[in-house]
Parts: C-alpha cells; structure tokens; sequence
C-alpha cells in the first residue's frame, strides 16, 4: 500500500484513524489537483481542530517567548540607540526567529477552541499569520539593511490584531487565562516601549506554561440528546 | 436539545453542533447514510448524485471525523481496508431535527413568495 504524500501531513491521531481507508479510497480513483488541494486543506484543519491538546503550541510559545524575553531584556539594559536600528541589529536576529514561533504559538492557543470556529478566531489566524510573514520579511529587510521603517510597526500591530481577535474568540469560550493573556500580549506589542516588550515575551512564556499544565480537553459543543 | 444554539450558526443546523464550516457537507453525509451504511467513495458518489457537486476526500473526512466525534455516524468492521459508516441513533435524531427545521424554512419561504 502507497500512502499519499499529502496525508503525512496529517496530525499523527488523524492518521492513525483514518489513513488507511483514505489511502484505499486514493488508489481506488486517483485524485486530481482539486483533491489534492482539498486534501491539504483538510490536514490544515486537523491541525487546527485536533482531536487531543497538541504539544507544538507549548513549543513554539516556550521557545519564542523566551526568545523574546531575553531579547526584549538586551535592549532594555542599552541607552537609546542613535540610529535605527543601530547597536540593536544585534538582537533582530532574534526577534526574526521569535515572529514566526508566536505565530505559531498563536495558531496553537486557537486550537483550544476545539470545532468551534467563530469568525473571529478565523479573521484572528488569517490575520497573525499574513502579518507575521510581512513582519518576519520586513526585519529581515532591516537586518539586511536594505531597509526598514514604520512599516514594521504597521505589520507588528496587525499581528496584535490576530492576537486580540483569537483572544476575544478564546474568552468567549470561557478560556480565560489563555484568553486574557493573549488580550495581554496584543496590548504589549502595540505599546512602544522596550519594557512592553519584555513584557510581551513574559506574557508568551506564561502562555506556554498555562498551555503545559492546563492542556484542555477539546470542546464539545452541545447537541440533540445531551 | 440541551445549551444554546452556537452563535456562530446561521444555517439553523444547531442540532448536529456547531461545525463550522463543515455543517452542510456533514448534512449531506448524513442524507448519504440515512438509507443505509456506506463508505467514503460511496458516500462521496452519492453527494455528487444529489446536489451535481462533488464531495472532495479532504471535505469528506474532516465532516465524518467531527461527526463520528460527536455520536452522530459509526463506522462499522472494515471491509478491505475500507470502514462503511452508518447513522447512530442520536445521528438519526440529529438529522430528523435538522430536516425538520430545513422543512419549515422552505415553507416560510414559499409562503413570503405567495404573498410578495
């Protein structure tokens, strides 16, 4: 039996459930472009309604937040540079590793929603994750110096935005540690502070931990016979 | 039913949950089982028979997972590496429930159109 690339994509429960007779299904009529494309939006979805708390989120807050704590912290302890972005080329580095792994972190925290999809948490990960690349982009430009502006800031506050959207979705669940503190970290990361951003990382570790110690269970919503 | 109808659910579907924007492939999964069980090409063939559209793989399964988590269909033993799905007692409920409510819309609805 061959299994299709595309279903390697899938969460490792999904597989274990399913696989086998998708694979059967897929030798029996090959699929096109169209079913391919389904396919890995399908896996998409998986990973973002799983069936049981997925570990990568505690990574991706654990790592980028702490990233960005110490960061944050370096650029706390120097007089204000000169010149953007100066001596602090030296920590975008980074801040560029970190901007991808919130994201993700992001994503994660938004699983906890379990099959409940409300518009916001989908506007919210739409929103970090195309800010988040713009962002990551735009520091690479900076460190490349070839660039970089306020434009950063502009993609910094829309991923704020995906964040305090899958935080509002997140406290309208009743998730509220995770909730509040991604309202938190929203609010962090538009302030222009250097101590906010400590702040920010700060907050992001605290969500890895919650996330570890407190792996909720996926919700059910109601239905008929409960 | 028991708790509130998710507020995201504009389709009056509440009685199978709130699946996002699984819920009226998962209606149509349901429709494919209420006559018998079938598996995944089988329930895909049927889809297409009814509304002209394919049922993609992906679509397929991410409905039947949701559906299968929530009680609503079971797969049966497999039959060479294939599961055939039918409807659980509660799926038949869910789906009586959920035709009901598509019922009294559409007379609703024939009813303004005779008016207007």
């Amino acid at each position: 039996m061959t299994v299709d690339p595309l279903l390697r994509l899938y969460p490792g429960p999904w597989r274990r459930r399913y696989s086998v007779e998708v694979a059967a299904l897929l030798d029996e009529h090959p699929p096109g472009w169209r079913d391919r494309l389904d396919l890995l939006r399908g896996a998409l979805d998986a990973h973002l309604h799983p069936w049981t708390a997925p570990t990568w989120p505690v990574i991706a807050a654990a790592i980028g937040g702490i990233a960005w704590t110490f960061a944050g912290a370096v650029a706390l302890g120097q007089p204000a540079p000169p010149d953007w972005p100066g001596y602090l080329e030296e920590t975008l580095a980074i801040f560029l590793g970190a901007v991808p792994l919130l994201a993700l972190a992001a994503l994660g925290a938004s699983t906890r929603l379990g099959d409940r999809d409300p518009a916001t948490a989908r506007v919210g990960r739409a929103l970090v994750v195309l800010a988040s690349v713009v962002w990551a982009v735009l520091v690479a430009i900076t460190i490349a110096r070839l660039g970089g502006d306020f434009t950063l800031a502009i993609a910094a506050t829309a991923t704020a935005g995906g964040i305090l959207l899958i935080g509002l979705a997140l406290l309208g669940a009743g998730d509220g540690w995770i909730g509040a503190s991604l309202l938190l970290a929203a609010l962090c990361l538009v302030i222009p502070a250097t101590l906010a951003q400590v702040a920010y990382g700060v907050t992001w570790t605290a969500v890895a931990v919650v996330l570890l110690y407190d792996p909720r269970p996926v919700p059910m919503p109601p239905m008929v016979g409960r | 039913m028991s708790g509130k109808p998710a507020r995201d659910d504009v389709s009056g579907n509440d009685p199978i949950g709130d699946l996002g924007g699984y819920t009226d492939a998962s209606v149509h999964i349901m429709v494919a089982l209420s006559d018998g069980p079938r598996h995944g090409y089988a329930i895909m063939a049927e889809v297409e028979r009814e509304t002209g559209r394919p049922m993609r793989p992906g679509t397929l399964y991410a409905a039947l997972s949701r559906l299968e988590r929530r009680g609503l269909v079971e797969a049966m033993p497999a039959e060479d590496r294939r599961h055939p799905y039918r409807l659980t007692t509660m799926g038949t409920q869910a789906l009586a429930a959920v035709l009901d409510r598509m019922e009294a819309l559409a007379a609703r609805g024939r009813e303004r159109l005779e008016r207007g």
